[in-house]
């Protein structure tokens, strides 16, 4: 790839973020939001009112910087999984990750109402459903691929129907609609709190996958190959394992479950950049925050009411998805 | 062996099945067929499914999903003695509305063939209703009833070829009294509806359409949601009737929707009015107290013009029996300066000629000012 091919895809979720910023059902002219945010830094005297000022400080801004890293997060998680398994079938929602953090946060709003312990609860939840899928698919043992994916259907299944247990004893009125909605996935109450809950781990599980990103294409090679490179395959994977489901269940703790991003984005970025996962990473990072940054800038400012985001990624990721497909033939080789 | 093993649970099976099966049900199941049996005095009434139900007794009513049903037989006919059984979700707006001491027999029904929200058919057949009213739209629930034995009325809650907020109801009444043969006091609910409706438009005449206020119907306010109502909704006839603006319908929203915050300062509604469906009350929006949402910029809590809407006889905000007092109730907090009465006296005038109670101070703000755990629909 050449450098400026690499500065345009670095830069595209910014300059997304920026057009983003300006766009809502709320109308604030792009010089206005361009004034409120440089006067966060430099003193520049207050022309707007307080409503708008609120709009892009506090509606708009803490949310498209949660799209773009839940987008980056699920992205590079999926990446590394299927990167690991060396297999495009996998993503954390095939694993299982997503359901089970799924079921930890209806569980929360069925318990104790919402906000952290629903977000606590995911996480918890996430972590013990890699753990559960890894149990009966034996990772770190010499088994196919093929169980460690349907270890990962036996788990969905499992954290699927308990989901479906507690829609079912869930007061219709208040409770149900907030999981059922929340299980399409949203950012429509996105806020600073949420930010900070979900934000750190991103990043930290991110930065941990960045940081190996290299290695992960070692798991790929028989195992005593890898080791007589001096890696501990065993550890290596449970370091993988450990920091995508700490971001995919951190992403969903705050925005619900929100599919395709995690399975289509590294494809695509396959297809850019071929199957070194030293790039694959990187770009997926770099596309997955776009992705969907561009995805719920149209779920928020489309309608009147705001729209499920898996609805908007399946809709318009899988006929994307399918083009490229044929087109490319995968990428995967 | 594979054989034993059949055996075994069939067997198993078998036993599950006669402990689950109590008495009372065999009982009920008895007395329902003795009912069809003796069809003497069998009446077919039309329901608003346009259905014919053979009707003989009218003492055991249940009702079930039909949430405000209850309280509109107990308008119909002034007694809540014939209630045996309603929705859990009845019973929670029951025991926490002023039909609690109206009606206090009416906290004997029982709500025990609801459970989750679906219907168990035979906790339903030991109650022995004589007639079971349910939703129209819940198709499958009236089959399962009639199926059993049981009179079923199929009821609609929302019909959207009326734009009048009172003719849901006023439906409700008409199908009530042709059961029971009482129609005063649903003539009576008429009259005075038509009243309420006519001194509204006839002060609402003089108002410039430009003037209108701009109304938000707050459905849900949690930190996981905003749900507001929009067009095909309670919420929109009431505003029509009352002379407002609907911002959501005029937006496209129809039915109840998820929204955003900045969605609500785009209408930026002059009014807000709470459902009794939700906890939240006015102060949750004055005080920001929901979740991390930012409502002080907005007009309406500005300026204080945040309400909960009343909760009587039944809540305010679907159809109930005090239809004409929430149209008086929300003409004047709509425009304070043309609707000059006094709120308070209008109540209590209207609960001693339609219930003949004489309410306390204390009684009609509990009624104005419904307390948050009125909105808890499940028991």
């Amino acid at each position: 790839m050449k450098l400026w091919t690499k500065i345009t895809l670095f830069l595209l979720p910014i300059v997304i973020a920026l057009v983003s910023i300006g766009i809502g059902r709320f109308s604030v002219d792009f010089t206005t939001t361009v004034q409120i945010l440089l006067s966060q830094v430099f003193p520049i005297e207050q022309t707007w009112t307080e409503m708008e000022e609120t709009v892009v400080m506090q509606i708009r801004l803490p949310r498209i910087i949660l799209a773009i890293l839940i987008g980056a997060g699920l992205s590079i998680a999926g990446a590394s999984f299927q990167g690991m398994f060396a297999n495009p079938l996998v993503s954390a929602d095939i694993l299982g990750v997503a359901s089970g953090a799924a079921f930890g946060a209806s569980l929360g709003i069925l318990l104790i109402g919402n906000g952290i312990a629903a977000q606590g609860l995911a996480l918890v939840f996430g972590l013990l459903a890699i753990v559960f899928t890894n149990i009966i698919g034996g990772v770190g043992k010499k088994m196919p691929v093929f169980m460690l994916v349907l270890a990962g259907i036996v788990t969905t299944a499992l954290f699927e129907a308990l989901i479906s247990l507690i829609k079912f004893v869930a007061d219709p009125e208040e409770k149900l609609p907030a999981i059922t909605y929340w299980l399409m996935g949203s950012l429509g109450t996105a806020s600073y709190q949420d930010l900070w809950l979900a934000g750190p781990l991103i990043v930290i599980g991110g930065g941990i996958l960045l940081a190996v990103r290299w290695r992960i294409n070692l798991l790929t090679l028989p195992e005593d190959e890898a080791r007589s490179l001096g890696i501990s395959v065993g550890k290596l994977k449970w370091v993988v394992i450990f920091a995508a489901t700490l971001v995919t269940a951190a992403s969903v703790a705050v925005a619900g479950i929100v599919g395709w991003v995690g399975l289509i984005i590294p494809h695509v970025a396959r297809m850019l950049v071929g199957n070194n996962n030293e790039r694959v990473l990187p770009v997926s990072v770099a596309l997955g925050g776009a992705y969907l940054l561009i995805i719920d800038t149209v779920a928020r400012s489309v309608t009147a009411t705001e729209i499920p985001l898996s609805i908007l990624t399946a809709i318009i990721g899988a006929p994307f998805f399918a083009i490229l497909l044929r087109k490319t033939g995968g990428g995967w080789s | 062996m594979n054989k034993k093993w059949m055996a075994t649970l069939a067997f198993s099976a078998l036993l599950l099945a006669a402990c689950g099966n109590n008495e009372e049900a065999t009982t009920a199941n008895e007395e329902a067929t003795a009912d069809v049996a003796q069809t003497a005095e069998e009446r077919l009434i039309t329901d608003q499914l346009g259905r014919e139900v053979a009707v003989t007794e009218t003492d055991r009513i249940v009702t079930g999903g039909l949430l405000p049903y209850p309280s509109a037989w107990y308008f119909a006919t002034g007694s809540g003695e014939e209630i045996v059984g309603m929705h859990p979700n009845s019973y929670s707006a029951t025991e926490n509305s002023i039909l609690a001491k109206l009606a206090p027999e009416m906290l004997d029904a029982s709500t025990a063939f609801v459970k989750n929200g679906e219907m168990n058919i035979e906790e339903l057949m030991n109650i022995n209703p004589d007639i079971y009213f349910e939703l129209s739209t819940d198709e499958k629930t009236i089959e399962q009833a009639e199926k059993a034995g049981i009179p079923t009325m199929g009821v609609k809650t929302f019909d959207q070829s009326d734009a009048e907020p009172l003719a849901t109801y006023t439906s409700w009444l008409e199908l009530t009294s042709e059961i029971t043969g009482k129609a005063e006091r649903k003539d009576m609910f008429i009259e005075e509806g038509d009243a309420a409706q006519a001194i509204i438009d006839e002060k609402l005449a003089t108002v410039d359409a430009a003037d209108k206020p701009k109304i938000l119907f707050l459905y849900g306010a949690s930190a996981d949601a905003l749900t507001v109502t929009g067009a095909n909704f309670f919420g929109e006839q009431w505003i029509k009737a009352t002379g407002g603006i609907d911002v959501a319908a005029e937006a496209g929203v129809t039915g109840r929707k998820d929204v955003n915050m900045e969605q609500i300062y785009e209408w930026n509604p002059d009014i807000i009015y709470i459902t009794n469906f939700t906890p939240a009350q006015p102060e949750d929006l004055y005080t920001n107290g929901i979740g991390s949402f930012d409502w002080s910029t907005l007009d309406a809590v500005k300026n204080k013009q945040v309400h909960k809407v009343p909760l009587g006889i039944y809540r305010w905000y679907p159809p109930s029996g005090d239809a004409p007092l929430m149209l008086k109730w929300m003409a004047q907090k709509n425009y304070p300066a043309l609707f000059d009465y006094d709120m308070n006296e209008e109540i209590k005038a209207y609960y001693t000629k339609f219930y003949d109670y004489n309410l306390t101070d204390e009684e009609v703000d509990s009624i104005l000012h419904p307390v948050s755990e009125a909105a808890k629909v499940t028991k």
